[in-house]
């Protein structure tokens, strides 16, 4: 490459892609690059020196227009577009809606796709895991097996490609016995798992849940949490980049995303959007390890899951106030000592009669 | 590969809803692919027109200024775009690169204006082509350029046509291809060529012409 260089005019070089790149953004390689070849080429130095010059001038003006006009001249689009619809559509709607909303036909899925290197990488779980968990046999169910968890109780498992799946409380999940000689792996779950699944490029592992969403994986870490009586599916990427496809029922991709490590994308059932934010991906998996931990989580939901972890039954009075939230990392703890947490943190009295935990106090009040 | 270098921040979102008492949080779609964004607002998913209005309504207007000059008018041009183009959404074919076919649509636009402005006012088109501001003026020059650097400076780029100023602008600072700029341009790729090659020997050029002042 550097011999084409090496006759160029300064006119040349000014007008060389590769050598605008570098002007423009320069980065480590078009760095190393330019400065050995002056070194080299002492003589082009005032040429590339004078083409610099040139493309440093051609630095236009930007004509932005101030936020404020933006915002209104945005609005005013915003506007336009809405009575664009309403011409369209007889029917008005009461407030903006969503775009995914049309594109979604009744049973539209998610399709989650991995691109990108796997990182499964087999010393990272098995060892640091205290087996602690229960691990049962499988129940054979026909041609299916499957396995469940009450709850109080999780379990780890590992499906015939390798491939662990840790089983949270009031989990279960189900595959084909031909798992391993299908062109897909498919395995069936109803409530929160995490997956630590084998590259295969040949084969892509897909998490079928109950509503609608489908993940479809190469190999990596993740988790899925996807109870039938929650708000929203969750899924949360620990290692590997995950593309997340909206698939009409035909078959056709409306919508893409790509989750990267240490997001979560978060699917709410109720109004079909999708959310994704930047979480701490081992802390809400970190449920394999015995841990529990609540970072910012409302107290609605901090109650749902000691439900599940214990398997009790929390009472608190209706239009109790639950939306505050909770940190805490609480290890390997029994209930009686979660509760003296919430003692403190939220001066709540409790009474426990077997499986029946009712909770009074200030709780979210001030 | 540990978690990647890049998207360390946290992702902004676009905007939250409330729906009752559930906030919805609507993510930001800065990543979406341009193709399957396309292929979203084709369908009829005016979310889609949204994010390419966020993604692009700021660098067609500033493209639009210095091709037509007028600022409200290129306002209201790139607003009626974004709208024609939802009203014909269906007709569209597919494109790889939406902001080439937007930039391609504004200048034709523009172009329409200003030829009917022209019919409207008995004037010629080429009349109505620099007849605003000079060259100079859509460049930024460095403060700490000298006077005396900085008149040569305004007198180099003004030497540039309109054209050469515009192909300049979609290559160095839009950063387009040849093809791209040809097709906006509405020339042939060779032509485009030409076009930079004499706006950059006439910068060079001029700059040749001044004696040499080693300070």
């Amino acid at each position: 490459m550097a011999k084409k260089y090496s006759s160029f005019s300064a006119q040349d070089f000014a007008e060389d892609s590769f050598f605008i790149r570098w002007v423009k953004h320069p980065d480590e390689e078009s760095d190393w690059f330019w400065q050995s070849f002056i070194r080299e080429h002492p003589d082009k130095a005032d040429d590339i020196r004078a083409a610099q010059e040139i493309i440093s001038i051609l630095n236009f003006k930007k004509h932005s227009i101030d936020d404020s006009s933006y915002e209104s001249m945005r609005n005013r689009f915003l506007l336009s577009i809405r009575e664009e619809k309403e011409k369209e559509q007889p029917v008005t709607h009461n407030r903006f809606t969503l775009g995914w909303k049309q594109i979604l036909k009744v049973a539209a899925v998610f399709v989650i796709l991995v691109a990108g290197v796997a990182l499964y990488r087999s010393s990272d779980t098995v060892s640091a895991e205290p087996e602690q968990l229960a691990n049962e046999e499988s129940i054979q169910v026909g041609d299916t097996e499957e396995r469940s968890n009450p709850r109080g109780q999780r379990s780890v498992l590992m499906l015939p490609d390798g491939s662990k799946v840790w089983l949270n409380s009031e989990s279960k999940i189900s595959y084909t016995k031909e798992f391993n000689r299908r062109n897909t792996r498919d395995v069936y779950l109803e409530g929160e798992a995490f997956f630590n699944v084998v590259h295969n490029e040949s084969a892509p592992f897909i998490v079928h849940t109950a509503s609608s969403i489908r993940i479809e994986v190469l190999g990596t870490s993740f988790n899925v949490k996807s109870y039938r009586n929650d708000q929203t599916v969750e899924t949360t990427l620990v290692n590997g980049k995950v593309s997340i496809d909206k698939v009409e029922k035909d078959g056709q991709s409306s919508g893409n995303l790509i989750l990267r490590p240490n997001q979560r994308a978060v699917y709410f059932k109720e109004t079909n959007t999708l959310n994704v934010e930047s979480v701490n991906a081992s802390n809400l998996s970190a449920w394999r390890h015995d841990h529990l931990v609540f970072d910012e989580t409302p107290l609605r939901d901090v109650f749902t899951q000691l439900e599940r972890w214990y398997d009790i039954r929390i009472h608190v009075s209706e239009n109790e106030d639950l939306e505050c939230r909770l940190t805490a990392n609480v290890q390997q703890e029994s209930l009686e000592n979660v509760l003296k947490l919430l003692e403190t943190s939220h001066q709540i009295e409790y009474t426990i009669s077997d499986k029946d935990v009712f909770i009074r106090g200030r709780l979210c009040n001030n | 590969m540990s978690s990647s270098t890049q998207h360390q921040k946290e992702l902004t979102v676009e905007r939250t809803q409330q729906i009752g008492d559930k906030t919805s949080v609507i993510f930001h779609p800065s990543h979406i692919d341009e193709a399957v964004l396309w292929k979203a607002f084709k369908g009829g998913d005016e979310k889609a027109l949204i994010v390419m209005f966020d993604r692009f309504a700021k660098a067609l207007y500033n493209y639009g200024v210095k091709i037509h000059h007028e600022g409200e008018v290129v306002k209201d041009a790139v607003q009626e775009l974004f709208i024609e183009l939802w009203k014909n959404k269906e007709n569209l074919a597919d494109t790889d690169s939406i902001k080439f076919y937007l930039f391609k649509s504004l200048r034709r636009k523009l172009f329409r204006i200003k030829k009917s402005k022209a019919d409207h006012d008995f004037l010629q088109l080429s009349e109505l082509d620099d007849s605003v501001a000079p060259s100079h003026e859509f460049f930024v020059i460095a403060e700490q350029t000298s006077l005396e650097k900085r008149q040569r400076l305004m007198k180099m780029l003004d030497s540039l046509t309109a054209r050469q100023r515009e192909a300049v602008l979609l290559r160095y600072f839009e950063e387009m291809s040849y093809d791209k700029i040809a097709g906006i341009m509405e020339m042939s790729k060779q032509s485009a060529y030409n076009l930079i090659h004499k706006a950059i020997s006439q910068l060079r050029g001029l700059e040749e012409d001044e004696p040499c002042q080693k300070i």
